[in-house]
């Protein structure tokens, strides 16, 4: 590929990632709108319910809400920028999977402590687009070298990915009934 | 005020000797001399955020209002120290790589970091005592985030030099400027304790006058 082309396929991977990035971090503060609104937050943690819980069943509803997102956007670039699906499908999903945990991971737990901070909607996006950068960096990568012809491994990134979502993840139930309790 | 009396004394007699003491070096010739501010304030601003994470860490665990002024004050000294690293590291990097900024693998993780430490800071004025569990939250996941940061900017490419003083097999420095380096590490540290020191002593001043009464 060369010219137009060539960099219209080495920039889809980036699109891609920064729509995600940044649809994310205006999607995920409002996840717990609801909650300190109408002090519905109060009412599950008198449930009787593991904070655990809590933060596994948000980021399980955020990522579903942030795949959706994904996929449109999947479909925008591959149709404004002239990308094809790439022979390897199912390492691809792989990273789109992965990458997706690991932003909606990060900022559920973001999106939980901040739900009753004032400058919220500022914050989110100032705190998550930092903390995500290694995981965004790497998707976009893998994604990146998935599209080109020429191609290459991306054992690496796909570790990193999993490290990052794996780190988190336990980082998030081991502090989410601090980040609840008022 | 020892320490006070300490930094004072330390941080010219170190910019002296990095001036005027230490030899110069065979391949980049004068500009390397900003080593003597820079590697300072990278080791001072890493300890500093480290200081921020264990005081979040203990804070998070016993809730004393002390541990999260700790982490406050260490912080907010910490990102003077990494502001300082940026800014010299651009300085050097002209004359001698022959451009401000690289994608370098240190590099990257540096100005991620003071990202994340300015959106800490940020969280902080905006969201006053009741930010400081959350705010003790971020300082965790930020540390914790700093050797990933690493590992995916290693991924893309890393121009910087090699580490010269903390590695395995010992310093690579010749003793003149070791001495130097080392004796300008511990000035720099002793600043920051003061001004560790000084804003601790502020903010627990601050709160005792809040439940004094007087605004």
């Amino acid at each position: 590929m060369t010219g137009a082309a060539g960099l219209r396929a080495e920039s889809a991977p980036a699109i891609l990632w920064i729509t995600v990035a940044v649809a994310g971090s205006t999607g995920l503060v409002r996840s717990f709108h609801q909650e300190t609104d109408q002090e519905q937050l109060h009412g599950l943690r008198l449930a009787a319910v593991d904070p655990a819980m809590i933060y596994l069943a948000k980021t399980a509803a955020n990522f579903l809400i942030v795949a959706a997102v994904e996929l449109i956007a999947w479909g925008a670039v591959m149709i404004f920028f002239d990308v094809a699906i790439p022979p390897r499908r199912a390492t691809l999903a792989v990273v789109l999977l992965l990458g997706t945990g690991s932003l909606v991971a990060m900022g559920t737990l973001l999106g939980a402590m901040l739900a009753a901070a004032r400058m919220r909607e500022a914050l989110l996006p100032v705190l998550l687009l930092p903390l995500s950068a290694p995981a965004v960096m790497a998707a976009a990568g893998a994604t990146a070298r998935l599209l080109s012809e020429a191609g290459g491994p991306v054992a690496g990134e796909l570790r990193l990915l999993l490290a990052f979502t794996l780190l988190f993840v336990s980082v998030a139930l081991l502090v989410f009934e601090h980040v609840i309790e008022d | 005020m020892i320490l006070l009396v300490l930094a004072a004394a330390a941080l010219p007699i170190g910019i002296l000797l990095a001036l005027l003491v230490a030899p110069v070096e065979a391949f980049q010739g004068e500009p390397y001399r900003i080593l003597y501010i820079h590697v300072p304030s990278v080791v001072t601003a890493y300890l500093a955020f480290t200081v921020t994470f264990v005081a979040s860490v203990a804070y998070l665990i016993t809730r004393r209002v002390r541990f999260d002024r700790l982490a406050a004050a260490s912080a907010e000294v910490g990102q003077v120290f990494l502001t300082l690293v940026l800014l010299t590291g651009p300085i050097w990097g002209k004359p001698v790589w022959g451009a401000w900024w690289t994608w370098d693998a240190r590099l990257t993780t540096a100005l991620i970091l003071w990202f994340i430490f300015a959106g800490y800071l940020m969280l902080r004025a905006w969201s006053g005592a009741q930010g400081a569990r959350a705010a003790a939250v971020v300082a965790i996941i930020g540390f914790l985030d700093v050797p990933l940061i690493h590992w995916s900017a290693v991924m893309l490419r890393t121009l910087h030099p090699r580490p010269t003083v903390f590695r395995a097999e010992g310093p690579a420095l010749p003793a003149s400027m070791l001495v130097i380096l080392l004796f300008n590490m511990a000035a720099f540290i002793v600043t920051y304790l003061v001004f560790l020191t000084v804003r601790v002593r502020q903010e627990a001043m601050r709160s005792e006058m809040r439940e004094a009464g007087s605004p």
